[in-house]
C-alpha cells in the first residue's frame, strides 16, 4: 500500500517532467505565452509529486513499515527518532530520491522567483530542469526504486543506519548541505542553456543567473566544511581533509563554481567573458553529475562509496549524454553571444580575474587528474595506483598561495589599469600590512618559507580586503551628504558581501594553513595512572570502562587533562565495538579552544586495563569553520537586492544589450 | 558551428567517458600482488601451542598460507573448504594459518568450536602479513616446492582456484634444491 | 570428468555449518626448534634482509628516528582503510607498518629502501603519491602543462583584445544592429 502511493507520486513526477520538459522546449522556440503557463504549471506539479514522495517514504520510515524495500534496508525500530529521519539519505536509493526532492524544490523556486519580465527564458530553463528531473525520477522509477515491496517473508525489524553515520548529528546536516550545492548547480545550468537557446546573455538575465549561481555555491560551501568537521570529529584522524576521492568530486565543481562567480562579476562589469562564463557554469554542471556518478558506482575506492549497483552505467549513460548535449549547444550557439570590445591589461581588476579564472581552473583540473589517474593508469597498466594526498598538497598548495596572493592584488588593482602611477601606488600601500603579517609569523616561530610567504600574502589580502570592504562606508557619506553607515552599505550590500566572503576565506585559508604545519603529537601505552605529556599539557589515564549500549558496546577511557598542574577538565575517547563491523570505530574527544585544540583519540584497549592514546594538538582548527560561517554570512549579505534593483520594483524586460554597462564609461 | 568548441569538448568528454566506463570493468576492492612468481617471504613462527614452523624447512612440497581472523566473515566462510583441503591433500600439501591481527585465545576457541585445518601461527607485530603485503583477512598464498608464490587469492578462496593451483602445484616435478 | 567430481566434493564441504567435530585434520610434522643454520637467525619472525640489501644509511634514533617514520608513513596508504596514510590511520596493520618502518629506519635502511620495500610487498597501491615514471608521469606533469596553456590563452587573449580594441567599437555596433535586427 505504502509502496504503491510512492511509486505513485514518483510516476506522477516523471510524466510532469516529461510533458514539461517537451511543453518548455516548444514554448520556449514558438514564445508561447500559454505554454510557458502550462510548463509552470508542470513544473510545480513535478514538485509536488517529489514532497510526496519524500513524504510516503518518511511515513514509512518512522512507522517502521518494513514491507517497503527501503525501510527494510536502512530502518530499524532500535534507532532513535532523529536518526531515523535522516536515514532518507544514509543509504543509495533514499538518497537519489532526496536528490529528486530538492531538485523539486528548486525548479519550484525557479518557477515561482523568476516568473517575471524573463518569459522568453524561462521556458527553455524550466524545460531544461525538467529534463534533469526526469532523468532522476527515471532513476527513482527504475533501477533505484526504493519504494519496491520488500519481497515475502517481510522482516519485524531491519539493520539500521550505518553505523558511522549514527554516531554524530553532523551527519544530518552534511549531506542536505551537499546535496543543496550539488543539485542547486543545475539552476544556472539550465538558466546557462537558456541563453544559449536564446542566443543572448545580457545584464537582465547575468544577474538572476549569477544569484541562482551563488546559492549553490554557498550550500556547497557549507557541505564541504561540515563534511571536513564530521570527519574531524567522528573518523578519528586528527584531520578534516584527506583528499579522498569523493571529497574532491564536491570540490571540482566548488572550484569552478567560484571560477564562473568571478568571471560572471568582469562581464556585468565590462560585458566581456560571456561564453567563458556559460562555459564554467556548464562544466560545473557536469562536475556535479561527474561527482554524482563517482559516488554512486561504486568505481573509486572511498569512504563514502555507496555499494556497487546497477545504478553505475544508467548515470554514466546520463553523464554522456549530458557532456554530449552540453559540448554541442555550446559548439552550435556559443558565437551568439558577443563579448562588448574592451582593452584588457594584465595588471588591471580584469587581469586579475582573468588570472583568478587560470588558477581555479587549473585546480580543478589538477584534482580532477590526480582523482581519476588511478582508473586510467588501471585500464591502460593493468595496475592499481593510489594519488593521495602527498600528491594533492604538493600540486594544489602553490596554487592555493597565488590565489591568495592574487585575493590581495587583484582588489586592490583599479578597472582598466591604465595609468602605471595609479597602478603602482594601489600596490605599494598595502605592503606593510604585508610585512607585518611576516613579522607576526617570525614573532609565532615560523621559519618554514611557505609559511612565511603566505604570512605575507595574507597581510597584504587582509589590508586590501578591509580598505575594500570598507569602502562604501567611508567614501559615500562625504559624497552623498551625510547617509548612516547602514545605508551606505545597502545601496550595493553586493559589494561588502564579496568581501566579507573574503575576509571568511582569508580566516580559513591562514587556519588550515598554521593547522597543517604546526600539528603536534603523541602516542603512548598507557596503564590507569600514567600521564601522557604533549606541549604543556598532562593527560593522566584514571582507567577505561565498557559501556553496553543498545547497538554497541563502547570502551570509554577516562583522561584527566592539566596544564601548568592545574586540571581542565576530563576527556573521554571512546572506542565503539559494533556488532556488524570489523574493526572498532573510535570516537575522538576534542577539547577546542580558541588558539588551539586538543584531540584525543583511543587506539586500543587491552586486555589488562592498559591502553593505546594518541594525543594531537592543532592550532587554529576552529578557525576554519569560523571562517566558513564568515563565508556564508557574506553570501548572504550578497543575496540582498542592491538599492538599482529594489528601486525597480517591477522589472521592465529591458533589451538586454541597451541595459548591459556600455564598455565602461567609454 | 563553432568546431574549435566541438573538438576541445569532444576531446576531453569523449577518453574521460571511456575510461569512466572502463573502470566498470574492475573491483576497486582487489590489488594484484606483486609476490605472484618472486619466491615466498621465509618465516619461522610458532603456532598456539608452541611448536615452531619455519617455511623454509618445508620447501620441496607445495604450501599454502591462508592469513586469517576470528572477526573475518570470508574466513569462516572458506572454513570447511580448508578443512576439505587439508583433509584432502594430507601429507601432500601443507597448509598453514597466518593470525591477522587477531587475539590468540579467540583463535583458539574458533579452533575448538569448529576444527583446525593446520598450525594457527602467531605473527608478533604482524611482520609476516607486512612482508605478504597483507591487505585484509582472508588472504591465502599459495608457495609451490621451490618456495616460489605461484598465486594467491584474496577474500574467501573459491573451491575451484584451491582445486586448480593445488593440481598445478602437486604437478610440478621437484627440482633438486635444498 | 574428475575434476568437475573433486570439485563438486569440495563444494560440498561449503556450507560453514560444520561445527566442531573429532576430524582433526593433523598437517604433517611441524618441524621443532633446530638451531638455525645459514640465512635464518635464530629468532621467530620473518627473514627480510635478502630482499632489502644491505642498509644504505645510517642508523637513526631518537627525534631523528621519528621525523623519518612519520615522513615515511605519510607517504604509504594504510591497507585496511580509504586514502588515509598509515600516519594517520589507527587501524592495527598501520600500527604494525609504522613500528616495521621504524624498526627498519633504525637499523639504517634510507627512506626510499623503506618505502620501497613496501611497495614491492604490496604492489605500487600502497604509495600515496605515484612514482614519476612512465605512464604515472602524467599525473605529473598534468597541472604544469594546465597552468602553461592556460597562462599562453590568457596571453593571447590580451593581445588579441589591445589589438582590436580600437577598431572594436565599429564591430561592436554593427553586430547590436545585426542582433536587433534578428
Amino acid at each position: 500500500m505504502t509502496s504503491a502511493l510512492g511509486q505513485g507520486f514518483v510516476l506522477l513526477g516523471l510524466i510532469a517532467a516529461g510533458f514539461g520538459t517537451a511543453l518548455g522546449y516548444i514554448a520556449g522556440v514558438r514564445r508561447s505565452a500559454a505554454g510557458l503557463r502550462l510548463t509552470r504549471r508542470l513544473a510545480l506539479l513535478f514538485a509536488v509529486a517529489m514532497v510526496g514522495a519524500s513524504a510516503v517514504m518518511w511515513y514509512a520510515l518512522l512507522s517502521h513499515d518494513f514491507s517497503v524495500s527501503y525501510v527494510a534496508q536502512v530502518g530499524s525500530t532500535a534507532t532513535p527518532l532523529h536518526i531515523t529521519i535522516f536515514s532518507l539519505w544514509s543509504s543509495l536509493e533514499g538518497s537519489i530520491l532526496f536528490w529528486g526532492l530538492i531538485l523539486g524544490l528548486y525548479i519550484a523556486a525557479a518557477a515561482i522567483f523568476q516568473r517575471r519580465g524573463h518569459e522568453d527564458y524561462l521556458a527553455y530553463t524550466l524545460a531544461t530542469l525538467l529534463g534533469i528531473g526526469a532523468f532522476f525520477t527515471f532513476l527513482i522509477a527504475s533501477v533505484a526504486d526504493p519504494f519496491a515491496p520488500t519481497p515475502p517473508p517481510v522482516p519485524v525489524d531491519g539493520p539500521g543506519p550505518n553505523p558511522l553515520l549514527q554516531n554524530h548529528l553532523l551527519m544530518a546536516i552534511h549531506p542536505p548541505m551537499l546535496y543543496l550545492g550539488y543539485v542547486g548547480m543545475s539552476v544556472p545550468f539550465a538558466m546557462a542553456v537558456a541563453a544559449l537557446l536564446r542566443g543572448q546573455l545580457g545584464a537582465t538575465w547575468l544577474r538572476p543567473m549569477r544569484r541562482w549561481l551563488l546559492v549553490p555555491t554557498s550550500f556547497l560551501t557549507a557541505g564541504i566544511m561540515l563534511g571536513g568537521w564530521w570527519s574531524y570529529e567522528v573518523l578519528g584522524w586528527g584531520g578534516y581533509w584527506a583528499w579522498d576521492p569523493v571529497e574532491n568530486a564536491s570540490f571540482l565543481p566548488w572550484l569552478t563554481g567560484i571560477a564562473a562567480l568571478h568571471s560572471g562579476i568582469v562581464q556585468q562589469r565590462r560585458g566581456t567573458l560571456k561564453a567563458w562564463t556559460v562555459i564554467l557554469i556548464m562544466i560545473t554542471f557536469l562536475l556535479t553529475i561527474l561527482g554524482t556518478f563517482l559516488t554512486r558506482s561504486g568505481v573509486v575506492n572511498s569512504v563514502h562509496s555507496f555499494t556497487q549497483s546497477p545504478i553505475g552505467p544508467v548515470f554514466l549513460g546520463f553523464l554522456g549524454l549530458c557532456a554530449a548535449a552540453v559540448v554541442v549547444l555550446l559548439a552550435l550557439r556559443i558565437d551568439t553571444l558577443v563579448s562588448e570590445p574592451s582593452n584588457e591589461r594584465l595588471v588591471s581588476r580584469e587581469g586579475a580575474f582573468l588570472l583568478n579564472n587560470l588558477l581555479f581552473v587549473s585546480l580543478m583540473f589538477t584534482v580532477l587528474v590526480g582523482t581519476l589517474y588511478p582508473i586510467v593508469a588501471e585500464s591502460l597498466r593493468g595496475v592499481k595506483v593510489s594519488v593521495g594526498e602527498p600528491y594533492f598538497n604538493r600540486m594544489a598548495v602553490p596554487l592555493f598561495a597565488a590565489l591568495l596572493l592574487l585575493m590581495g592584488v587583484g582588489p586592490a588593482l583599479p578597472w582598466g589599469g591604465s595609468d602605471p602611477k595609479l597602478v603602482r601606488r594601489a600596490l605599494v600601500r598595502p605592503l606593510p600590512a604585508a610585512a607585518v603579517g611576516l613579522v607576526v609569523a617570525l614573532l609565532l616561530g615560523a621559519r618554514s618559507a611557505p609559511v612565511l610567504i603566505v604570512s605575507a600574502f595574507a597581510g597584504f589580502a587582509l589590508w586590501v580586503t578591509a580598505d575594500q570592504g570598507l569602502r562604501p562606508v567611508r567614501v559615500r557619506p562625504r559624497r552623498q551628504g551625510g547617509r548612516s553607515p547602514l545605508a551606505a552599505v545597502l545601496v550595493a550590500p553586493d559589494k561588502l558581501g564579496a568581501y566579507v566572503v573574503h575576509l571568511g576565506v582569508l580566516i580559513t585559508f591562514v587556519a588550515v594553513a598554521v593547522s597543517s604545519t604546526f600539528q603536534r603529537e603523541a602516542e603512548s601505552t598507557l596503564r590507569a595512572g600514567d600521564t601522557l605529556r604533549l606541549g604543556g599539557y598532562e593527560m593522566t589515564f584514571h582507567g577505561a570502562e565498557r559501556v553496553q549500549e543498545p547497538h554497541l558496546i563502547r570502551h570509554q577511557a577516562e583522561v584527566e587533562v592539566m596544564t601548568n598542574g592545574r586540571s581542565r577538565g576530563v576527556l573521554y575517547p571512546s572506542l565503539n565495538i559494533y556488532p556488524n563491523q570489523r574493526e572498532p570505530i573510535g570516537t575522538p574527544a576534542v577539547r577546542t579552544s580558541v588558539g588551539h585544540d586538543l584531540y584525543l583519540t583511543l587506539m586500543n584497549v587491552g586486555g589488562d586495563g592498559s591502553i593505546g592514546l594518541r594525543a594531537i594538538t592543532t592550532p587554529l582548527v576552529a578557525w576554519i569553520w569560523i571562517g566558513v560561517v564568515v563565508m556564508v554570512l557574506g553570501t548572504a549579505l550578497c543575496l540582498i537586492p542592491t538599492a538599482a534593483e529594489r528601486r525597480a520594483t517591477t522589472p521592465r524586460a529591458v533589451p538586454d544589450l541597451a541595459a548591459s554597462p556600455a564598455g565602461g564609461g567609454r | 558551428m563553432n568546431r574549435r568548441v566541438l573538438l576541445v569538448g569532444l576531446g576531453i568528454s569523449l577518453p574521460l567517458l571511456a575510461f569512466l566506463g572502463f573502470a566498470f570493468r574492475h573491483d576497486p576492492q582487489i590489488v594484484e600482488s606483486p609476490l605472484v612468481g618472486k619466491p615466498a617471504p621465509s618465516f619461522r613462527l610458532a603456532d598456539l601451542d608452541g611448536n615452531i614452523v619455519d617455511l623454509a624447512e618445508l620447501r620441496g612440497q607445495p604450501v599454502i598460507v591462508n592469513f586469517w581472523a576470528t572477526y573475518c566473515v570470508p574466513c569462516l566462510y572458506e572454513h570447511p573448504l580448508l578443512m576439505e583441503g587439508a583433509r584432502r591433500w594430507q601429507g601432500e600439501i601443507h597448509f598453514l594459518g597466518v593470525i591477522f591481527q587477531d587475539d590468540p585465545d579467540l583463535i583458539a576457541q574458533f579452533n575448538a568450536d569448529y576444527g583446525r585445518w593446520g598450525p594457527s601461527l602467531i605473527d608478533e607485530g604482524g611482520r609476516v602479513a607486512i612482508a605478504y603485503g597483507v591487505y585484509g583477512p582472508p588472504e591465502t598464498f599459495f608457495i609451490d616446492r621451490d618456495g616460489v608464490i605461484v598465486d594467491k587469492a584474496i577474500g574467501a578462496v573459491s573451491p575451484d582456484q584451491l582445486l586448480d593451483v593445488a593440481n598445478r602445484m602437486l604437478a610440478q616435478p621437484a627440482t633438486a634444491t635444498g | 570428468m574428475r575434476r568437475a567430481t573433486a570439485l563438486l566434493g569440495l563444494l560440498a564441504a561449503l556450507p560453514f555449518a560444520a561445527p566442531a567435530s573429532a576430524q582433526e585434520t593433523d598437517t604433517p610434522p611441524k618441524v621443532a626448534l633446530p638451531p638455525a643454520e645459514g640465512e635464518f637467525r635464530p629468532g621467530l619472525g620473518v627473514e627480510t634482509s635478502h630482499e632489502l640489501g644491505d642498509p644504505l644509511g645510517l642508523p637513526l634514533s631518537g627525534e631523528e628516528l621519528d621525523r623519518a617514520v612519520a615522513e615515511v608513513a605519510a607517504d604509504i596508504r594504510c591497507p585496511k582503510c580509504q586514502a588515509l596514510s598509515i600516519a594517520d590511520s589507527g587501524a592495527a596493520s598501520a600500527q604494525a607498518m609504522r613500528a616495521e618502518a621504524r624498526s627498519l629506519l633504525s637499523q639504517g635502511y634510507t627512506r626510499e629502501q623503506v618505502v620501497g620495500y613496501f611497495e614491492q610487498r604490496y604492489g605500487e597501491f600502497v604509495l600515496l603519491e605515484p612514482r614519476a615514471r612512465g605512464l604515472n608521469l602524467i599525473v605529473w606533469a598534468a597541472p604544469a602543462a594546465i597552468v602553461l596553456v592556460g597562462g599562453l590563452l590568457v596571453a593571447l587573449r590580451l593581445r588579441q583584445r589591445r589589438r582590436s580594441a580600437d577598431e572594436g567599437l565599429d564591430t561592436y555596433l554593427r553586430q547590436v544592429e545585426q542582433e536587433t535586427a534578428t
